[in-house]
């Protein structure tokens, strides 16, 4: 479903991402892992080019896109086809709940107001939001307002979701009704990349797990493989850094 | 287009002439009104007593008028005032009522800006001054003054430039400088070329405003050398 | 102070029915304003080589120098312009009818323009950045996220600022009395003129314009209020 080839991006002097392969089967679960700095935040904004790679290229269900050599077009189709859910959750402060999720769909996807707003209200009712459909973001906690995002996304049925650390910038007990909802909608076949450093997320949920160190992917695999029996050194210095007692079985 | 920038360069020297007029208007006006200024902001900051009412509607007035208008009220109304006391200042020049008229207004603003700047500066720093034992006059000197200088600075920066552009009315009460200049040329000359004559007084006021914006960007640059935080 | 306060009275009624074209005058030069910073803002915020720069230079032309001599110009240019011009399209010029009001605006839009594009530059520039972001990641253009949602949280963060040179305008008003526009002060000038009752009448102006301002202002605390309540703070629980 998804692919990237040979992705590089360059900051300044400095090399971001230095040649990354990724691949992603339809419906399947992809976390990536890192410290920061590793460059996972900006690959993952590579493919709905928030930010655009310098050089490879991006495939998303049959559509490439060349980073080198590009045209407005065919960014706005892979976007249209990728729903993004923000660390800072982004909701569109000047509209409500409700609009929030029907907004792309009446812009863009040019949907009648009211099939939208079906949609919209059916899809609060099934992460419990369905009461707050006329607040303002203002008005929401952040793991509500992070769960409207995640709605949002879900509205515009794209190809793939990417969650660029949903639940990094949430209270720690506002962590767990986020994590669930994106449980739930893995559950359903969705196609969902994530950026977290939810390890429990990515063991229990996730098909494959990625890690990435300096640009450059250090380790793939299943959860089991690559947090259960790392073959990296790497990968094995950052679990231990991150996980109490991390313990793991040759 | 080529006579017109002869006409210009004609009219130069005869404003330039006047423009220590404009100068004076800009100088004397800002040096009194920031010490008014400071007095009024250090009664508005205060106890609210009768002081403080009398403050806050001459601030309220001052700002909520247009200074064409103060201007004439100054005009007529400065020697009715002293009428009462006796005294004639009809032989005061138009420059004088003038500069008192700026005076009146330009303080009402500046007070403004020193009550924001003072307001939102870090009262903790005024603690700080007193537990090392400053006394009121000290903590006033050395952390009051320097602090709500330094964020007033912006806007004093902007009211400064507006007294500047405001100095050009003097000439409707007949006190010339640079502008009343440059209309008298244009009434000598029965109106030809006085696009140009125009420039040219325009051209003398963006320089000086050039004059006083570098002037402060310097001011601003010396203040912010304690404003760079660590690497 | 022997103030003439019959006069006084009287005189209230005369020079308040000259505020509406104070207020016109205030409402179309802000309006025109307004356009002229919507259009220097985008060129500014858009990046376009060299007229951005020509644009920067305008402004700050403009903003150096005096109002007056802005009002002047446009007084002597206008009507100069509309001359050559006569016969051109639909262009009549009547040397009997001098169009003082319309030069008067020309001049307090492009001043008021180039104060407020900086209005507006700032203000896009306030929206958090991420809103965009998030309107490219539903697949909407820049151009749809612009006007759906950037403008208009733009639009509410520059209302404090436009409110408050929307007073500065109408106390700059008073100036277009110097090039023959008849709004509230030429009118208390007039009205003094015969009794030589000066002091009183412009006491009478000064009060009006006064009370008019003071009312200005709080109408636009509340709208601001209203506006953006979108920004209401979530009550702790």
């Amino acid at each position: 479903m998804v692919e990237l080839k040979n992705v590089k991006k360059k900051l300044g002097d400095e090399e971001i991402l230095k040649g990354v392969n990724l691949t992603v089967g339809t419906g399947e679960v992809v976390v990536i892992l890192g410290p920061s700095g590793s460059g996972k935040t900006t690959l993952l904004r590579t493919i709905n080019f928030l930010n655009a790679a310098d050089e490879g290229t991006i495939t998303i269900d049959g559509d490439t896109v060349d980073c080198k050599k590009y045209h407005k077009d065919q960014v706005l189709k892979l976007r249209r086809k990728t729903g993004m859910v923000f660390q800072n959750y982004n909701l569109f402060k000047n509209k409500t709940v409700l609009h929030n999720i029907t907004q792309g769909l009446t812009t863009v996807q040019k949907i009648h107001k009211d099939e939208a707003r079906q949609k919209a209200l059916a899809l609060l009712e099934k992460v419990n939001l369905q009461e707050k459909a006329n607040a303002y973001p203002s008005e929401l906690s952040g793991g509500q307002q992070q769960r409207v995002g995640i709605c949002r996304a879900l509205a515009l049925n794209p190809n793939v979701i990417l969650f660029d650390e949903p639940t990094s910038a949430l209270d720690p007990e506002l962590t767990g009704e986020v994590l669930n909802t994106m449980t739930d909608i893995a559950k359903t076949g969705i196609t969902m990349i994530v950026v977290t450093h939810e390890i429990s997320f990515a063991r229990d949920v996730a098909d494959k797990v990625v890690y990435m160190e300096g640009g450059v992917i250090v380790e793939e695999g299943t959860p089991q493989e690559v947090i259960g029996h790392p073959k990296d050194e790497k990968t094995l210095k950052f679990l231990r850094s991150i996980l109490d007692n991390y313990d793991y079985v040759i | 287009m080529a006579d017109g920038v002869k006409l210009m360069k004609d009219a130069l020297p005869g404003l330039i002439e006047y423009l220590p007029m404009t100068l004076y208007f800009l100088i004397v006006p800002s040096i009194i009104s920031l010490i008014l200024g400071s007095m009024i902001c250090a009664v508005r900051v205060g106890r609210k007593n009768v002081l403080y009412r009398i403050a806050t509607v001459f601030v309220s007035f001052f700002r909520g008028t247009p200074s064409l208008v103060q201007l004439y009220l100054v005009l007529y109304g400065l020697p009715k005032l002293f009428e009462i006391f006796g005294v004639n200042i009809n032989r005061w020049s138009a420059a004088t009522f003038f500069v008192i008229a700026s005076i009146l207004n330009f303080s009402s603003f500046v007070s403004e800006a020193l009550r924001g700047a003072y307001l939102a500066m870090d009262h903790g720093q005024i603690e700080a001054g007193y537990s090392v034992g400053y006394s009121r006059w000290q903590c006033l000197l050395h952390v009051i003054v320097p602090q709500t200088l330094q964020i007033a600075l912006p806007n004093l920066k902007n009211l400064e430039i507006d007294l500047l552009k405001g100095t050009a009315l003097a000439y409707t009460i007949g006190a010339v400088e640079v502008l009343g200049y440059a209309h008298r040329l244009i009434a000598i000359n029965s109106g030809a070329g006085r696009m140009w004559v125009l420039l040219a007084a325009a051209i003398l006021y963006f320089v000086i405003n050039v004059v006083l914006e570098v002037f402060f960007n310097l001011l601003t640059k010396h203040y912010s050398k304690y404003e760079r935080s660590l690497a | 102070m022997n103030l003439d306060y019959k006069f006084m009275i009287s005189d209230f009624p005369i020079v308040l029915r000259a505020l509406p074209v104070t207020l016109a005058l205030t409402l179309w030069s802000m309006l025109f304003a307004v356009a002229v910073a919507v259009l220097f803002g985008a060129i500014i915020l858009r990046n376009v080589p060299i007229l951005k720069q020509i644009v920067m230079a305008i402004n700050s032309f403009l903003k150096g120098i005096p109002l007056i001599v802005q009002l002047l110009f446009c007084y002597y240019a206008i009507p100069y312009l509309l001359s050559n011009l006569d016969g051109f399209l639909f262009i009549k010029f009547d040397p009997r009818n001098v169009p003082y009001f319309g030069a008067a605006v020309t001049a307090f839009a492009f001043n008021f323009g180039a104060y407020m594009t900086d209005v507006v530059v700032s203000s896009v520039k306030a929206v958090d950045k991420g809103q965009l972001e998030a309107c490219y990641s539903v697949g909407m253009t820049k151009f749809q996220g612009m006007m759906k949602i950037i403008i208009p949280q733009a639009a509410v963060i520059s209302i404090p600022n436009m409110a408050n040179y929307f007073i500065w305008l109408l106390k700059a008003t008073s100036i277009a009395s110097v090039v023959n526009v008849v709004e509230m002060l030429t009118t208390a000038r007039i009205s003094a003129s015969d009794g030589y009752q000066y002091m009183e009448a412009y006491l009478v102006a000064a009060a009006i314009y006064w009370i008019v301002c003071i009312v200005v202002e709080r109408l636009i605390k509340r709208l601001d209020v209203r506006v953006g309540s979108y920004n209401k703070k979530l009550t702790v629980a």
